[in-house]
């Protein structure tokens, strides 16, 4: 019931927003006729500066490391034995049964790792799965039905060779 | 010379955000119930002593959180300092990293030839965002790496686990968004969301061709073309997708009085939990900085296309100076946007629940990751159906 509710709200939610883009070329226009323009207006394609990048990264990273640089700057002029660090047993929780919860529970956080890896992995080859339906329309979904049959097919045949061996 | 500009103008937007956000939760941790009196946070009640400065006064509160930080810290045995020190770097530069991808207002001009206005413009910008995140989050593995107790393991790769789903989660999540707009670049994704939409016309036109009337009627319904409200059930998922990466954990705090910032290696150390602080931080205005540019149409204001103030303007005073106070009022309101959504964001994280680990992991492998499936190849099919009902279609 839930996911019938929410098919139709996708179905909904997709079906009324389709409307053809407006024409917005007039500033391109007088872009085009200006002959005092300063701006860069000219490519449409991305321009990847790594300068501002790294201006950027570089202003965040002075920003987060001003105050602990300027405890330390502080805490130099300390004596030395005022500003020597306390050493600290890591955290432990014990090791009574109960504690430890299970000999398996190790096992099964080391199964959701891999398991999570698996989806990750088959969701990183989503990415060139949507631009190929998006370029190709439905025959790309005939490309991919090509291709992922015969995999799926072979993938069937050995698990029933595995089970009954 | 425009990338240093826009450096400089964005780093000054997320530096006020971590500001108010520093604030805001500040205020979260001394406020006090009406009601529930007895609930007050002890720093309420302070006053007078030296150590326990009122709460009201903040350059008191500055100088005492100053002083945690400068008086005798402490160290870990058996801990790397240097994958620590390391793994803060990494996550801080990812994080940041991400930000700089995101677009904070239109094209310059309002056009699509115009400059885009981000930092750090990709063809391939979704992708970079999501590699940054997983960066990000590997890196909070890595804290947990850089103590050797086995506790810390089996807590890396509960933590580990965590980020791979949510990465998966989240990849899933964006694709319909790549799927409608044909592109990964987050400008053009911005730039789709600047044109306004009619709910149904197309539809009525095509299947009422008889009644012009209900076309004129549904035209007259013309909203602005925000992801917010022509993909709803996308961004509806976009918040647990975000919060599953970006939320840390926390832990009591008897000394403040409320819930703090908790993780691997913040063992009594104020340096370590100020690390785990900044990045928790920058982490959530990441978080809501990315739904406004995704999902608010970043600076836009509904209802006023930039491009056609900009050509009005540009009839007195040329075209330059209209084009750059319009990307000026758009950074406000892109801000403004961002401070609300934090508001918002903060305020669910106070009502809302904190689920355990493997709770959330179970949430999204079980329930949350087929949804954002169903949702992807609803989108896919329904784009290209009205493709076809448009004439356009393969």
């Amino acid at each position: 019931m839930a996911f019938v509710c929410f098919a139709w709200c996708c179905l909904i939610s997709c079906l009324y927003r389709c409307e053809p883009p407006s024409d917005r070329t007039e500033f391109s226009r007088m872009v085009a006729e200006s002959s005092s323009l300063e701006i860069s207006v000219g490519a449409a394609s991305a321009s990847a500066s790594a300068v501002g990048w790294i201006v950027f990264v570089l202003l965040i990273g002075i920003a987060v490391l001003g105050v602990p640089l300027a405890a330390a700057l502080i805490r130099r002029g300390l004596p030395a034995r005022a500003r020597a660090k306390v050493a600290v047993a890591p955290m432990s929780f014990g090791s009574s049964q109960k504690v430890r919860r299970s000999p398996r529970h190790a096992v099964l956080l080391h199964r959701s790792l891999i398991v999570t890896l698996f989806i990750a992995l088959v969701v990183f080859l989503l990415i060139p799965g949507v631009l190929a339906i998006r370029d190709l329309g439905v025959s790309a979904i005939q490309i991919g039905l090509a291709l992922v049959l015969p995999t799926l097919l072979v993938t069937l045949h050995a698990r029933r060779r595995g089970q009954g061996t | 010379m425009s990338g240093l500009v826009l450096a400089f103008a964005w780093w000054g937007v997320v530096s006020l955000a971590l500001f108010c956000v520093a604030l805001a939760e500040r205020r979260a941790r001394v406020i006090l119930r009406g009601d529930r009196p007895e609930l007050a946070p002890p720093r309420r009640r302070w006053g007078g002593d030296p150590d326990e400065p009122p709460g009201a006064y903040l350059l008191a509160r500055v100088a005492a959180a100053g002083a945690r930080l400068v008086r005798v810290g402490s160290v870990i045995t058996d801990q790397s300092q240097g994958l620590l020190a390391v793994t803060r770097v990494v996550s801080c530069v990812a994080l940041a990293s991400a930000l700089a991808l995101i677009p904070f207002a239109n094209h310059l001009g309002g056009t699509r030839d115009g400059l885009a206005l981000v930092v750090f413009d990709l063809h391939y910008g979704l992708i970079a965002l999501v590699f940054f995140v997983l960066l990000a989050g590997m890196a909070q593995v890595g804290v947990g790496l850089a103590q050797r107790s086995i506790w810390a393991r089996l807590g890396s790769v509960r933590v580990a686990s965590r980020m791979l789903g949510g990465i998966a989660f989240l990849m899933l999540v964006l694709a319909p968004l790549a799927v409608e707009s044909g592109s990964l670049r987050l400008a053009d994704l911005v730039w789709q969301q600047q044109q306004s939409f009619t709910p149904f016309a197309w539809l009525a036109a095509k299947l009422f061709p008889g009644f012009p009337g209900l076309e004129k009627t549904l035209s007259a319904l013309s909203l602005p073309s925000w992801n917010l409200l022509t993909q709803p059930i996308t961004a509806l998922l976009f918040i647990p997708a975000m919060g599953f990466l970006t939320r840390r954990p926390v832990a009591d705090d008897p000394v403040a009085g409320g819930f703090a910032t908790s993780g691997f290696g913040f063992d009594a150390d104020p340096t370590e939990l100020y690390w785990g602080q900044v990045e928790s931080r920058i982490a959530l205005v990441l978080f809501a900085s990315l739904f406004v540019a995704l999902f608010l149409g970043a600076g836009n204001i509904p209802y006023l296309d930039s491009a056609k103030m900009t050509v009005r303007l540009g009839e007195f005073v040329g075209v330059v100076l209209p084009a750059v106070l319009v990307a000026v009022v758009e950074a406000h309101v892109f801000f403004v946007k961002l401070l609300l959504v934090l508001g918002l964001l903060m305020r669910i994280r106070r009502v809302t629940a904190r689920m355990r680990e493997d709770q959330w992991l179970r949430a999204v492998t079980q329930r949350l990751l087929p949804i954002a499936w169903a949702n992807l190849l609803l989108v896919s099919a329904i784009m290209l159906l009205s493709d076809a009902l448009r004439g356009g279609g393969t």
